[in-house]
């Protein structure tokens, strides 16, 4: 049933196997399709020469299941051809037709550490730099003149207030918003 | 016993919400001789009272958990409440930091108004389904709503940024299209509260209408056979399922027939239930908000404005991305890294583009955008204000439509 010989002898006939459909079944326009790989509702057309026959062959579609004879009118299929042959076999019972498919499937995905290590260094990544900070304070005495300045990488907000703190303890009192200069944002 | 705990939990949050309003609307009272005092004070009272709630809120958590005996993280009920909880967190980690009482005015709505939709499913315990049963069920699900309940920090912080800056009196077209999208993002919190307010109220009032439905369903033996389903409506049906027949049906404001049949292509388990829950959120949604409206008598985002005053818009947009930039490795790590590691024990494959999957990853994508943007490109202040926003309705399409709406792997947690 997976895989049928090109052609067959039966007495003075020969059969030609033109097509076979493992799943039998029409597309929305008629034409004969199988639906799957595994032999549900098998399907053979033959062709097949000999006495009183067409020299060159004549088609017959065979069904070996009988439900599938009757539902898919087999006889009404080949026609004349029907009347004057009747393909049938001796025995079905080493034929296997299949009903239910089960299946193991195994897979190894050998990138899966690649995946894991990738993910990993992202993780590591992500966290150095959304959530380790730095801060800088700087106070420099030029000629007597005493410049303070304040850099970090996160919480602007919170390093303009705590300035803005420390100030205010020295005796400077100063809205934190003066203290930043956009152009120093990185 | 447990929900006891969660309904504690719910008014203290509410009433700390209405001590950060007053803080923010009182400092500007004339008889307030200390403005900043006076804030001062009133944060304390609704952080304390936010920390308060928060307490309950774990206890909750934690007896749900001796009762169900597994993690209360596996229906969409526990999920929201969960995800509100993790809000709250997410707002009192924020308020710790930078102090701002005016985000408790925002950031504790949303969390409300999460635990509110959560009631709304059924609050039953139901025994864990075998694809749940691992420990990564509680370390994907909590990091992955952990995350996201910064996304919803920053997305209230965005929307105060937004109310702060759209200059609602404008008429230039681009002032007119951020007008509108306010109110449509006002509005859709405005429908979610109307959706829950409404079905509280039919199912206090005992309110039901059942349909029956014929569907046709292959059977153990592959024959067509057709099953009777029975369809139980909580709000009036306006839709009725698709070739549905009437059983029984409360009369409602005189109504004793669905006006409409939900459309045939609409496909999945209740689709008809659905669409009429949609239906009369939006209707509902309609209705609060022009009875809100007119009790404003101007469009509810100038309305709002007054709030924002004197809170400087720099630190409102600084609040937004950080909330953000705070949430981002841990949805990295929840959603997309713990989420694949679960996937790869539980389904054999890391990823498989389930829906569930995908929207996560176009979540991580979009807020990947919107730190690129904002700290490339230099995109501060509104244009980040409206990714943040625009990215948290797709959080919340992740979390709620992906189940709701589109079937897949992860459509068990999904009523």
């Amino acid at each position: 049933m997976k895989k049928p010989a090109e052609s067959y002898k039966a007495g003075p006939y020969e059969l030609k196997l033109k097509a076979y459909f493992p799943d039998f079944g029409m597309d929305n326009k008629g034409m004969p399709l199988t639906k799957s790989n595994d032999p549900v509702k098998p399907a053979f057309v033959f062709e097949i020469k000999g006495p009183g026959l067409k020299p060159e062959g004549e088609p017959y579609m065979y069904f070996p299941r009988q439900v599938d004879k009757v539902n898919f009118r087999q006889d009404e299929i080949n026609g004349a051809l029907a009347d004057k042959l009747e393909l049938s076999v001796g025995s079905m019972d080493d034929v296997q037709i299949s009903e239910y498919i089960s299946f193991l499937n195994i897979r190894v995905d050998r990138a899966m550490p690649f995946i894991w290590v990738g993910a990993a260094i992202s993780m590591i990544g992500l966290v150095m730099g959304f959530y380790w900070h730095h801060r800088r304070v700087w106070l420099r005495i030029d000629n007597g003149r005493l410049a303070l300045g304040a850099h970090t990488n996160k919480n602007w907000y919170g390093i303009r207030k705590e300035v803005a703190q420390v100030l205010q303890k020295s005796g400077i009192d100063i809205d934190p918003k003066i203290l930043e200069r956009k152009e120093v944002q990185t | 016993m447990s929900s006891t705990f969660l309904f504690v939990a719910f008014i203290i949050y509410c009433i700390a919400m209405i001590g950060f309003v007053i803080g923010i609307t009182g400092q500007k009272s004339v008889r307030v001789t200390d403005p900043e005092n006076y804030g001062r004070r009133w944060g304390k009272i609704g952080i304390g009272l936010t920390i308060f709630g928060f307490l309950f809120h774990v206890t909750f958590f934690f007896t749900r958990w001796i009762e169900a005996g597994h993690i209360p993280t596996s229906n969409m009920f526990e999920f929201m409440t969960f995800l509100g909880m993790m809000i709250v967190l997410a707002f009192i980690v924020l308020y710790l930091i930078y102090r701002a009482q005016a985000l408790g005015v925002f950031a504790l709505p949303v969390a409300i108004i999460m635990i509110g939709y959560a009631s709304v499913f059924p609050q039953e315990i139901q025994p864990l389904i075998p694809a749940l049963q691992s420990y990564w069920l509680k370390i994907h699900v909590t990091t992955a709503a952990l995350g996201e309940a910064f996304f919803a920090v920053g997305f209230a912080a965005g929307i105060m940024y937004l109310l702060q800056s759209v200059n609602f009196e404008g008429t230039s077209r681009s002032e007119r299209w951020e007008q509108r999208g306010v109110e449509f993002t006002l509005f859709t919190l405005i429908m979610i509260v109307a959706f829950v307010v409404s079905v509280f109220s039919f199912k206090a009032a005992g309110y039901e209408a059942v349909f029956t439905h014929q569907e046709k369903i292959l059977d153990q033996n592959k024959v067509e056979q057709v099953v009777t389903n029975r369809v139980e409506y909580v709000l009036p049906p306006i839709v009725k399922p698709y070739q549905s027949e009437l059983v029984e049906m409360k009369p409602f404001l005189g109504m004793t027939q669905p006006l409409f049949e939900a459309p045939s292509w609409m496909e999945g388990a209740n689709a008809g239930r659905k669409l009429n829950t949609v239906i009369w959120s939006i209707l509902l949604g309609i209705v609060l908000y022009s009875l809100l409206r007119r009790i404003a008598r101007k469009p509810l985002g100038r309305a709002l404005q007054p709030l924002m005053k004197g809170i400087d818009p720099d630190d409102v947009d600084e609040i937004s991305y950080r909330s953000i930039a705070i949430g981002y490795p841990i949805f990295t790590l929840g959603a997309l890294i713990f989420a694949m590691i679960w996937a790869e024990k539980a389904w054999g494959r890391f990823w498989g583009w389930d829906p569930k999957e995908v929207w996560a990853l176009i979540v991580w994508l979009f807020y990947a955008a919107y730190l690129h943007f904002r700290l490339s490109r230099g995109w501060q202040g509104k244009k980040s204000a409206w990714l943040s926003v625009i990215g948290f309705l797709v959080v919340m399409f992740t979390l709620i439509g992906v189940n709701l709406v589109i079937a897949g792997l992860h459509s068990y947690s999904g009523t």
